[in-house]
């Protein structure tokens, strides 16, 4: 079972969007100390504001996609360019985990 | 998501970003600032460094409006942008643009590249900054560029078992660099500090990764012809970094050979585009303050004020320079990728097929490398160091993006 990490360089309080606000306005808020989301049908608890390419990672799932040809692959540039790490969060296929926030509840589906 | 309007937006929110945005609303115009990541800071920053906080601050005192998550994947018609978040869509107009895109890392195909757990340097980083647990593990760092000893400084105190740091470059270079840069000198040997019993050897790369479904070792070899094979849980390694021009060529601003053309007001062959930061070519975290500051004056109507910081741009620029002769590429690293290497991770596209063609176009038209995904974002920069070639266009839209935002 995947354990909750000791990671100190993340923010406490952090800038975040909140999901249900209008465009741009800006939510300040406090977060809570961890969030615990489903990976592959299995239970992951990552520190709060961890990015869902972490929670991957954490729940021992190494190949986040499949290539066209078959082969297993995972993050390679960590900020949104490559598109290795896209998984499907909430039925959205082809989010890109290194962009997107962990959320309690969240779902999130890879190919490995 | 409501459509809105701005006198001047930044798209970007990094140091150049951050600085311009800032400036840009203190000479009282009102300003929005985009950024497809969650919190501004951009690469270097991530995580909330102190030096980010400080910008971020300010940006809020001013009034900046931030954007989080929002990619612009469009300019469907003059003074709009066309902007996608993970859940929604929406057109933003602007009077001024300022575009601090960043850099991104040059990734070189060797055999064994696309397993899992071979990532960038700051991919690496990026990822330990974003939650991964990274203690206990085993890590080469390698590549080009100051870049990789940052990195692997920054696994170090974070328990990584860093077993050594490959640089391509020759130490003449490297120890000719630091000389000739007092205050880099101490940042070097405060970084080197921290990394005692890390080995850092100059005229050493990478040649192939194995492992079964992800890394399990690394074979380096040096300029002399010493070949190993080190095992290790993670590789990290980048060739230093190209600067992200796909939406300044997509609103038809000039590009230079480093980057987007400027002016000293960072203005773009466009009027009323601006461009700041490593965009324009590879500088740094100073350059990029510089510009972004310089940028948001000219933008936000105060060009006397831009002005005031010509020359500490100038004398930033000298350094840039220097960087970049510093950690050129060597030519031995062409011969990284066998025939049955894949170039395009996005595509499967083996270096065999690519060199087949005569240039991007054909590629692209032929064997489909770099239409995937990541536009040729990745396999981009490996074929223009491997075979000289350049993205030719650029069409919307720029990134990957939903039906509903495209059909708007």
């Amino acid at each position: 079972m995947p354990q909750v990490a000791n990671s100190p360089h993340m923010p406490v309080a952090s800038v975040t969007v909140s999901c249900n606000s209008r465009f741009g306005v800006l939510i300040w808020r406090r977060m809570a100390d961890s969030v615990t989301l489903s990976v592959d049908g299995a239970a992951v608890t990552v520190p709060a504001g961890a990015m869902v390419s972490a929670a991957v990672a954490m729940a021992g799932v190494s190949q986040y996609r499949r290539s066209v040809s078959g082969e297993p692959r995972g993050p390679l540039c960590g900020m949104g360019i490559c598109f290795e790490c896209r998984v499907t969060i909430d039925g959205r296929a082809h989010s890109r985990s290194c962009q997107v926030v962990c959320q309690s509840r969240m779902e999130v589906r890879t190919d490995g | 998501m409501a459509d809105c309007d701005y006198d001047v937006v930044v798209v970007g929110a990094g140091p150049a970003g951050l600085a311009a945005a800032c400036r840009a609303a203190e000479c009282g115009r009102r300003v929005a600032m985009l950024d497809d990541n969650p919190q501004p800071g951009g690469q270097i920053w991530r995580g909330a460094a102190k030096e980010s906080t400080q910008w971020v601050r300010t940006a809020k005192q001013h009034g900046v409006e931030w954007m989080a998550g929002a990619r612009v994947f469009d300019a469907p018609e003059p003074q709009r942008l066309a902007v996608e978040t993970f859940d929604g869509e929406c057109r933003v107009g602007y009077g001024s643009l300022i575009l601090a895109t960043g850099a991104r890392e040059r990734f070189l195909p060797f055999p064994g590249w696309t397993l899992p757990n071979v990532m960038g340097a700051g991919g690496l980083q990026a990822l330990a900054k974003s939650g991964l647990p990274l203690a206990g593990k085993r890590a080469v760092v390698a590549g080009s560029g100051p870049l990789l000893l940052a990195v692997a400084r920054y696994l170090r105190a974070h328990d990584v078992d860093v077993r050594l740091i490959a640089e391509q470059a020759p130490q003449s270079a490297v120890v000719r660099f630091v000389l000739s840069y007092p205050r880099k000198l101490v940042q070097a040997l405060t970084l080197r500090a921290g990394l005692i019993g890390v080995p850092y050897i100059t005229s050493c790369w990478p040649v192939s990764a194995q492992g079964r479904e992800k890394l399990e070792s690394v074979t380096l070899r040096r300029a002399d012809g010493r070949t190993w094979t080190e095992a290790c849980d993670y590789l990290a390694c980048g060739f230093g970094l190209i600067p992200n021009v796909e939406l300044a060529a997509l609103l038809g601003c000039r590009m230079s050979k480093a980057g987007v053309e400027v002016d000293e007001f960072q203005e773009t062959s466009e009027a009323g585009i601006f461009a700041a930061g490593e965009a324009t070519g590879i500088g740094g975290l100073e350059l990029s303050l510089v510009e972004g500051e310089i940028a948001g004056y000219a933008a936000g109507g105060n060009p006397d004020r831009a002005k005031a910081l010509f020359a500490a741009c100038a004398s930033h620029r000298r350094f840039a320079a220097a960087l970049e002769k510093t950690f050129a590429l060597r030519d031995d690293l062409r011969n990284l990728p066998l025939p049955s290497t894949i170039v395009c991770r996005c595509e499967d596209v083996t270096m065999e097929r690519v060199r087949a063609c005569s240039n991007w176009r054909e590629a692209k038209l032929h064997t489909r490398c770099g239409m995937g995904p990541c536009q040729g974002r990745i396999c981009g920069g490996a074929a223009d160091f491997l075979l000289g070639w350049r993205e030719e266009s650029v069409r919307p839209p720029v990134l990957p993006a939903r039906v509903r935002s495209l059909s708007r």
